[in-house]
């Protein structure tokens, strides 16, 4: 949060749509290499946030920042700088996925044989190749999905906009689409990256931005809510005696048989009771505890329901 | 560049919809059976003109009414090949596509209608082919031709700049096509009341395409007639690029 230089800052943007505001007085800071989950419930403006991000529309007020430019002065940024993969990817469907590729390539001022090879070696990592000569108006919903993709990564963006990328995917695929936002957060490219499935985001992201009527009402790392399992024992001891298993980074007790543990980087959950059970202690059961992204984000939406519910009975 | 790359991808898609094609197979075939018919009925008159002293030839009495008729055609090509070029776009969802890889709407637009223009100057170009060839055996008034031709290469650019300004107000390319057809009704008929009582100058006249684009196909080229053509396609121009910016800005 307190990178002095962020890839991507939001300062106090806000956007009107159809009378409504959609965004209000938004403040987000991406650095590169993070991967950002931004929730909300249906209409909590993620999406127009999106938009604003990629450049594809912009803020009624506040500014949208990459490296320190404003989008709106220099939208050309957009052209080499932003990879945006919008909700349902809409695609021309009279082009092939190859001729889909490299319109985007050419609209973005890149030609030759480095975007061909770049192309090509796309259409392999996202299992495109049969499909590369066949019309997008006859695709499935996932292979249009991973095509809006292919068109995001192309120009090798260092910052990667996903609206609900995992639409369409199999499991198998979905898998491979977060090795592939690892693997480019990893290279330093920030990821912003917008779902309504809570596990896609602890499995991928490392902060948590939630929206709410356009605001923002939450945003915070993923790492507390990682990996935190519910220990019960079969007897009560100190907490201390948990804290000084190996794999234990963190230990907060609940009761007292039950004990809330943020484990270390490379622990898991058979590594602790393997420890347990070498320390003399009665393990009882091991689960995950429900996390703090996913009570966050139940408390907003409920509150949403029983705001919404008010105003429909004050109307 | 931009304009380019848009103007690269829009003729794509004109190459690989059947619509284009459709278009122009039918013009061409229509268009070669009227000239076919003409040339016929000239070659029957050739001799008793000749002898009843008409100088007119070939130019004046086949390939300038012929070429007339394209304007007929051009009334329906223009609107129907440039109505999804925005709309389409827009109900597709990928005109903030677009936008986000630093498209300028400026870009977005010419790149549409130099697309869909070029398409259509190519049919142009294989129809006037036609009496092109003949000159193998007769003398084409080359002045006249050209004069024509350009004419009704104006006609053209004018026609698809009013269906690309169409398609960028409309929300459906359907809507575009029928809203592109009455102004270029209005743009056709807008005279037609004067001229019935008589009128042949004012403002109706100077407005209407037919003053503009008959004087060139007998020959004559005025500044009058290309200023009127280059505000038409400007405005209209314009006005879509406006639109398209407001979409960027406002999101539609």
């Amino acid at each position: 949060m307190n990178d002095p230089s962020p890839l991507l800052q939001l300062e106090r943007v806000s956007r009107r749509l159809g009378g409504r505001t959609v965004v209000r007085e938004l403040d987000l800071r991406l650095a590169r290499g993070q991967v950002l989950g931004l929730l909300g419930v249906n209409g909590a403006g993620k999406s127009t946030t999106l938009a604003m991000m990629a450049g594809a529309q912009q803020p009624d007020r506040g500014c949208v920042r990459l490296q320190g430019v404003d989008l709106a002065e220099q939208p050309q940024r957009a052209r080499t700088d932003i990879g945006w993969l919008p909700e349902r990817a809409p695609l021309w469907p009279e082009l092939n996925v190859i001729e889909h590729l490299d319109a985007s390539a050419r609209l973005r001022g890149l030609r030759g044989a480095a975007v061909r090879k770049r192309r090509d070696a796309l259409l392999e990592r996202l299992q495109l190749q049969r499909e590369a000569r066949r019309l997008v108006a006859v695709l499935s919903q996932g292979q249009r999905q991973r095509v809006g993709l292919a068109c995001a990564l192309l120009h090798e963006p260092p910052l990667l906009v996903l609206d609900e990328p995992g639409n369409g995917l199999d499991p198998l695929q979905a898998a491979q689409l977060r090795e592939l936002i690892r693997e480019r957060a990893a290279a330093g490219c920030g990821v912003v990256l917008s779902t309504h499935l809570l596990p896609e985001v602890t499995a991928v992201c490392d902060r948590v931005a939630i929206l709410h009527e356009g605001a923002l009402r939450h945003d915070a790392p993923l790492h507390a809510g990682r990996d935190r399992l519910l220990l019960t024992l079969a007897q009560s001891v100190d907490a201390a005696h948990i804290a000084a298993l190996t794999p234990v980074a963190q230990v907060q007790a609940q009761d007292a048989c039950r004990y809330a543990i943020t484990l270390r980087d490379d622990a898991d959950a058979p590594a602790l009771v393997q420890a347990a059970v070498a320390a003399g202690l009665a393990v009882a059961g091991v689960q995950p505890v429900a996390g703090e992204l996913e009570q966050a984000f139940m408390r907003i939406a409920t509150q949403h329901a029983a705001s919404a519910s008010e105003q429909a009975q004050a109307a | 560049m931009s304009v380019r790359a848009v103007m690269g991808y829009e003729w794509c898609r004109l190459w690989t919809r059947p619509l284009g094609w459709v278009l122009a197979a039918l013009t061409m075939a229509g268009m070669g059976w009227e000239f076919l018919l003409m040339l016929n009925q000239y070659l029957a008159l050739q001799v008793r003109l000749a002898a009843a002293g008409n100088t007119s030839g070939f130019t004046d009495l086949v390939t300038l009414p012929w070429l007339a008729l394209f304007v007929i055609a051009a009334f329906v090509l223009a609107p129907l090949l440039t109505m999804g070029a925005l709309a389409g776009e827009r109900r597709g969802g990928t005109l903030p596509l677009l936008f986000s890889a630093g498209v300028s709407p400026t870009a977005v637009v010419l790149g549409k209608y130099f697309a869909a223009l070029l398409w259509q100057l190519l049919i142009l170009l294989l129809l006037l082919a036609m009496p092109v060839v003949l000159a193998v055996v007769t003398h084409p008034d080359w002045g006249k031709l050209a004069a024509a031709a350009l004419g009704l290469t104006l006609a053209l650019a004018a026609l698809n700049a009013v269906g690309v300004a169409c398609s960028a107000f409309a929300g459906h390319p359907a809507l575009a096509a029928a809203g592109a057809f009455v102004v270029t009704a209005l743009l056709v008929g807008v005279n037609k009341l004067a001229l019935a009582d008589g009128a042949i100058g004012g403002i109706a006249n100077w407005l209407a395409l037919s003053t503009h684009l008959q004087p060139m196909g007998r020959g004559l080229v005025s500044t009058d007639d290309l200023v009127w053509f280059a505000l038409l396609i400007g405005t209209a121009l314009l006005l879509a690029i406006r639109r398209v910016g407001d979409e960027r800005t406002r999101g539609g």
